[in-house]
């Protein structure tokens, strides 16, 4: 039902009213967490889409300098990609509460956004040893700014991870909790992953 | 009571509004358009304000709390929630018309403006007028020092006879249109002449414009209308508007960015006193 | 047949968190209504402070050869009082205030579904306010620039605050927006998820509509500011130039370039614009409850007012550059932007046009919330008329930076939604606490507040019709422009601040006495129709409800139902529970209803 559909019906008459006597009280039949963790996403998307416009705005300007896209990035390109695969793995596991083949795939995830988030910083070791600095550019300025963000909420990311890995070690397991949190963590790496993915792009188109 | 005093409040705010000494300034400039339309709004918004509160003034009095009355029952009305729309939509097109033509005339100066660079900083105002050629010369910010003030740039043969006007008064001619093209080296700054009416935002590292033709002579405060530090109350000066003679009279007095530069170089350096 | 059996819930209630020491009970609270009450007063604290802020503005307005601040201390001052009440009073009190004490009493559930990141919001928006007073006491002093902190200003030598000031006021904005983020989650989800059973999402009170979509505006609006606020912590403190051109500051070439400032103030007020409705909304919702109480009469016209709600939220992500009409951005914005400005008043004028049809043919009490509603009306027409002044770009332009925007958007965001907020407290006072107001104090402080606010803003226009620009120190010796008679106004008005000011000591003395002396009040006082009224006790315990939910048969707005023998009839009361009148001839109250 459309937000039209809704806003349109006159809850005042006893004919709606018998249709609304039957509602239970929710607008979605999935489960709060997921609800709140799609506005969550919602909020990032408007950061980030401000940030992506600012950047193109800036771009046009005629002293934009391009930076050079050390292989290294390709790398942790990878290993993120990697790490969405095996967080799908452990969602796919924990829905069907197969938590004991779950945990290995969880904890490799994990593992592996680990390293993504390291070796971004050895790209800006990298970049820096090379003279690009944050405040020579705007270009550079942009990247270290959009990629210190992702960071930022990918950190955010693997603070959940770390709960998630302490729970699923444990012997007496909160089974909807666990199955819950897992899944929301995936679309949630996922969704890091396509905004990498966008960033990525951007920065070597230009 | 209640109802009596709002009564008052709507009558008094009309009455103020009549007899208000505190109106718009004189108008010195071709944008009495922008004086009419202030007033239409005036007008509409008044009478919006004297309908709606005054049938709120009737409800209140007529419908006080009796015991054994009832309300109405009535969750809607079609019919009386598209009227008032369709009133106010045809009021907001009565305001918004007449605004976009005026506003499309104010982002469009005619052919035969003048330009006039106005150069703001913290927290004084300079002036750049075009010279014998119309044309002003070129200018970046990271030319300026203590030589070049304006940051001209000294190969540009347009900007050799640039007048200058470090810090004083500004003196147009009446009746001809300026463009004033407007620039900032530091901050955010405003030139706004109030009875002049038009007004743009300096921004740093970009030219801004509007255009205006002074038609009534004599002088007028610029007030800076963007906060623009500790001092920004206090970056004014004055614009007067003269007639032919004494305009040129006063013309022939400024300096160029020519002779500016030769006294430089023979007087070294005696610019670092005007500030 | 009228009644059919309401289907069990498919998602179990939610087990509800019971504290079990003192500290997690009283201060780390996650019950949504302690969380609510600890909102209102840090938001009243800080407010109290942009208050004492806002004396001293206009003493030195009013009064400027005695000198009694710098010229330093006054641009702090207007900065501070307008960041403080606009994010750190409205919003909080709007949304963190009003929202957690009704969203799950009004919807019907036991608390919030995220209890515990609900009182992490809580205490994240502490710490934000306390970071942003500290740079009272750091060195020097808190920022200059204006609320609206533009660059380069905001970060060059001239504006005060470049020591720490700036960073700190940008940091604890993060730290805010960091914190509503969390609220947010949480006041969506619960009405989103968590109604009674029956509760549709067109059987809520408007103050829940306006809450949710000041709330979802919340979440799409505030990125907007952290965006801004971190590219100018950068840039400030790494020397990056998003905002910054090139540049010569007293004579000295700064090593910035490039940047825009306009890109700031697109960015700002794409944040900015959906902000003054984050605060709008919900004092529209609320208004609409308790006027349509306090008049026995349904909200008119509930379609159109909810349909208005979402509109106006909608549009106001296309309106922000109104803010910038003289910003020396490209003119053609200037077309678009006013249009779409003036079509933003069409869905407003109507939600007025309801409030007052409300109260036609109503029965209505002049309670002192009534009190407030109405002057809320004449406030907020008042203000949202000198909008129309201020959209109309070409109109605009002389306006633009003169104490007619100060007295527009005082009267539209300060004035209106304080009214609310009153109405609100005086309203809800017997259900959150148990207790009736003292009726004496709160008329003198409604007739204070609304005269005194009105003749404190109402003349101010005027001033900026005469040219008196905004964000001055003192006017000077400027005999032909600021004449002694606007002078003398000037002074008027700084003598009624000050009064009005003073005179919300009633409130606090009617608030902090009636809640342990003032007269019982008996359950729904008011009569009103909404859930929050049905709870066992008043105030309503941990859980709300007692042991069973309540389930909804009904809209909030049933007063003088045809055939109903009370003028009222609230949600949880199904159509057989309904005494009907005498002499009436249906079974059924709005038998002759389609």
């Amino acid at each position: 039902m459309s937000i039209f559909d809704t806003l349109s019906q006159k809850p005042w008459l006893p004919s709606q009213e018998k249709k609304d006597n039957l509602h239970t009280g929710q607008s979605f039949a999935f489960e709060s967490s997921r609800v709140a963790l799609i506005c969550f996403l919602g909020s990032i998307t408007a950061l980030f889409s401000l940030f992506f416009v600012a950047y193109v705005g800036r771009m046009a300007y005629g002293d934009w300098r391009v930076l050079p896209e050390p292989f290294l990035l390709w790398i942790n390109t990878g290993a993120l990609v990697i790490s969405s695969i095996l967080f799908q793995k452990a969602k796919n596991l924990s829905n069907r509460f197969i938590f004991d083949n779950a945990k290995y795939y969880l904890l490799a995830a994990g593992i592996f956004a680990i390293l993504f988030i390291l070796g971004q910083f050895r790209v800006w070791n990298l970049l820096n040893s090379y003279g690009y600095f944050v405040d020579s550019n705007a270009s550079f300025a942009f990247f270290y700014m959009l990629t210190g963000l992702h960071m930022v909420h990918m950190l955010g990311g693997l603070v959940v991870w770390i709960w998630s890995i302490s729970q699923i070690f444990k012997s007496d397991l909160s089974y909807t909790k666990l199955k819950s949190t897992i899944g929301s963590t995936a679309i949630y790496w996922h969704y890091l992953l396509v905004v990498w993915l966008i960033l990525f792009c951007l920065l070597i188109v230009t | 009571m209640i109802a009596f005093v709002m009564f008052l409040v709507v009558v008094g705010s009309i009455v103020f509004h009549l007899l208000s000494p505190w109106w718009w300034t004189p108008i010195a400039s071709n944008w009495g358009g922008i004086d009419s339309i202030l007033q239409l709004t005036f007008a509409l918004t008044g009478f919006v304000f004297a309908a709606v509160i005054g049938f709120m003034i009737y409800c209140i009095y007529k419908f006080k709390k009796v015991p054994g009355r009832r309300g109405d029952y009535e969750p809607e009305s079609k019919k009386t929630e598209l009227t008032l729309t369709a009133v106010t939509t045809v009021g907001i097109i009565a305001l918004l018309a007449p605004g976009l033509v005026v506003w499309d005339e104010y982002v469009t100066p005619p052919d035969n403006v003048m330009p006039i660079e106005v150069m703001g900083q913290q927290w004084y105002w300079s002036f750049r007028l075009p010279g014998e050629d119309g044309i002003l010369g070129t200018s970046d910010a990271r030319n300026i020092n203590d030589e070049n003030p304006f940051g001209m740039n000294p190969n540009d043969p347009n900007g050799q006879d640039d007048i200058l006007i470090q810090g004083d008064d500004l003196h147009l001619l009446i009746d001809q249109p300026v463009k004033v093209l407007l620039r900032s080296i530091d901050v955010l700054h405003n030139f706004y002449v109030p009875q002049f009416r038009g007004k743009m935002d300096m921004v740093p590292g970009m030219i801004t414009y509007y255009w205006f033709t002074p038609e009534k002579s004599g002088e007028y405060e610029i007030l800076c209308a963007e906060l623009c530090g500790v001092g920004h109350h206090a970056m004014r000066g004055f614009v007067s508007v003269d007639d032919q003679a004494n305009y040129n009279e006063w013309l022939s007095e400024q300096i160029t960015f020519k002779e500016s530069i030769e006294s430089a170089s023979l007087n070294g350096n005696n610019y670092a006193e005007i500030k | 047949m009228s009644d059919a059996i309401i289907p069990e819930r498919e998602v179990e209630e939610q087990e509800l968190y019971h504290a079990k020491s003192w500290w997690t009970e009283k201060v780390f609270s996650q019950d949504a209504k302690i969380i609510g009450i600890q909102y209102f007063c840090t938001a009243t604290a800080i407010a109290l402070i942009g208050l004492v802020l806002s004396w001293f503005m206009r003493m030195q307005i009013g009064f400027p050869g005695l000198s009694i601040i710098s010229e330093g201390f006054y641009y702090q001052a207007i900065t501070m009082h307008g960041m403080i009440m606009v994010v750190y009073f409205l919003t909080a009190l709007f949304l963190g205030g009003f929202g957690n004490y009704l969203i799950p009493l009004m919807v019907g559930a036991r608390d919030m579904v995220f209890p515990y990141l609900n009182m992490i919001s809580y205490w994240t928006f502490l710490l934000a306010c306390l970071v942003l007073v500290a740079s009272f006491f750091t060195p020097g002093g808190p920022t200059g620039a204006g609320w609206t902190l533009y660059p380069p200003q905001a970060i060059l030598g001239g504006t005060p605050g470049q020591e720490s000031g700036i960073i700190l006021m940008l940091v604890s904005l993060s730290i805010f927006i960091v914190g509503f983020t969390m609220g947010g989650l949480n006041y969506i989800v619960t009405i989103l998820q968590a109604r009674t059973r029956g509760m549709t999402l067109m059987r809520m009170p408007l103050s829940i509509w306006g809450i949710f979509t000041a709330t979802v505006l919340a979440m799409f609006a505030f990125p907007a500011l952290l965006v801004s606020a971190i590219m100018m912590i950068l840039d400030k403190t790494l020397l990056t130039s998003f905002f910054m051109p090139a540049l010569v500051e007293m004579g000295e070439q700064l090593s910035y370039g490039g940047g825009s400032p306009i890109l700031f103030q697109h960015l700002f007020w794409f944040f900015g614009h959906p902000e003054v409705y984050i605060v709008a909304l919900p004092a529209f919702g609320i208004v609409s409850d308790v006027l349509s109480v306090h008049s026995r009469k349904n909200i008119f016209g509930y379609r159109m007012m909810v349909w208005a709600i979402v509109a106006i939220g909608a549009l106001s992500f296309i309106v922000w550059a109104h803010h910038m009409y003289v910003s020396g951005m490209h003119p053609y914005f200037g077309f678009f932007f006013a249009t779409t400005t003036l079509i933003i008043a069409v869905p407003t004028a109507i939600k007025v046009y309801n409030w007052v049809l409300t109260m036609w043919r109503g029965n209505i009490t002049l309670t002192v919330p009534m009190l407030f509603c109405i002057s809320f009306i004449i406030t907020f027409l008042n203000g949202g008329l000198t909008g129309l002044f201020l959209g109309n770009v070409i109109v605009d332009v002389p306006l633009s930076d003169t104490y007619f925007v100060v007295a527009h958007f005082h009267m539209v965001m300060g004035i209106a939604p304080v009214q609310v907020v009153f109405a609100a407290i005086y309203h809800w006072f017997p259900l959150m606490t148990g207790r009736m107001y003292n009726e004496t104090l709160g008329r003198l402080h409604f007739w204070f507040t609304f005269l005194g606010s009105y003749l404190i803003y109402f003349p101010m226009h005027y001033l900026g019709l005469i040219g008196v620009p905004r964000r001055y120190y003192e006017m000077g010796q400027t005999e032909a422009l600021y004449t002694q008679s606007a002078a003398d106004l000037n002074v008027f008005i700084t003598l009624t601040a000050l009064v009005t000011g003073f005179a919300q000591i009633f409130f606090f003395i009617n608030i902090f006495w009636s809640r342990k002396y003032g007269a019982v009040a008996e359950k729904n006082p008011w009569q009103a129709n909404s859930l929050e009224w049905r709870t066992p006790s008043m105030p309503p315990s941990h859980g709300n409800f007692g042991k069973e939910l309540p389930v909804v048969y009904r809209w909030p707005y049933d007063f003088n139902v045809p055939g109903a023998k009370d003028d009222f009839v609230p949600q949880d009361v199904s159509n057989s529970e309904v005494e009907l009148a005498e002499g009436y001839e249906g079974t059924e109250i709005k038998a002759e209803q389609t």
